[in-house]
């Protein structure tokens, strides 16, 4: 079980809004309406968030 | 059918399925992500599986479906907010739907992030607004 400091977990939440606003979409928007309507945009975004999640989690566990 | 009751029904179908499918528990998406660890592969069936259905259903509406669009159209706020967005997924395993769900619980640790989420939300709608009338 993944156990982040509150701290940590603030930071997450802050950057999960600023991010899938900007982005205009996230797992849902783009990871599964996007890519069911063959959105290009949708496509480039699921791949660069998968990519940069499983990096972060790699770097995470690291650090504890 | 009114509107709100089409939403109604289609936010209740998908609550029930991410709650469901465990993909509300943010140790569930750790372990899908922790590919060099202990990998937790289950939520490729429910990406999998909701990509199916909803691909079906826009092949069945047709033309009420925006189709197309172009990889010229990607840009930096595209692919940098889902790089934000993945960093935050990362630390907490918590994405927006999701995030939602989980606060069924009452846990101070969903309440926390849902809502940073929306202090992040509305932080950066304030500042894309600035930006627009600056111009």
């Amino acid at each position: 079980v993944p156990s982040v400091d509150l701290s940590w977990l603030i930071g997450a939440g802050l950057l999960v809004g600023v991010g899938t606003t900007l982005a205009n979409g996230c797992t849902s928007g783009h990871g599964i309406c996007g890519l069911s309507r063959l959105s290009p945009r949708s496509l480039v975004a699921t791949l660069t968030f998968m990519v940069v999640a499983i990096i972060t989690v790699y770097v995470m566990k690291g650090l504890k | 059918m009114g509107k709100l009751l089409i939403a109604g029904v289609a936010g209740l179908i998908m609550g029930l399925g991410l709650a469901v499918s465990g993909m509300g528990n943010p140790a569930n998406v750790i372990g899908f992500l922790d590919i060099t660890g202990n990998w937790n592969p289950s939520l490729i069936f429910v990406m999998g599986g909701g990509l199916m259905v909803t691909f079906i259903g826009f092949k069945w509406l047709g033309a009420k479906v925006p189709t197309g669009g172009s990889f010229k159209e990607v840009d930096l706020k595209l692919v940098g907010g889902s790089a934000l967005f993945g960093v935050g997924w990362g630390i907490s395993g918590y994405c927006p739907g999701p995030a939602l769900i989980a606060l069924d619980g009452g846990s101070t640790k969903a309440i926390l992030f849902f809502v940073a989420m929306i202090a992040g939300i509305a932080l950066t709608q304030a500042m894309s607004h600035l930006l627009k009338h600056k111009n």
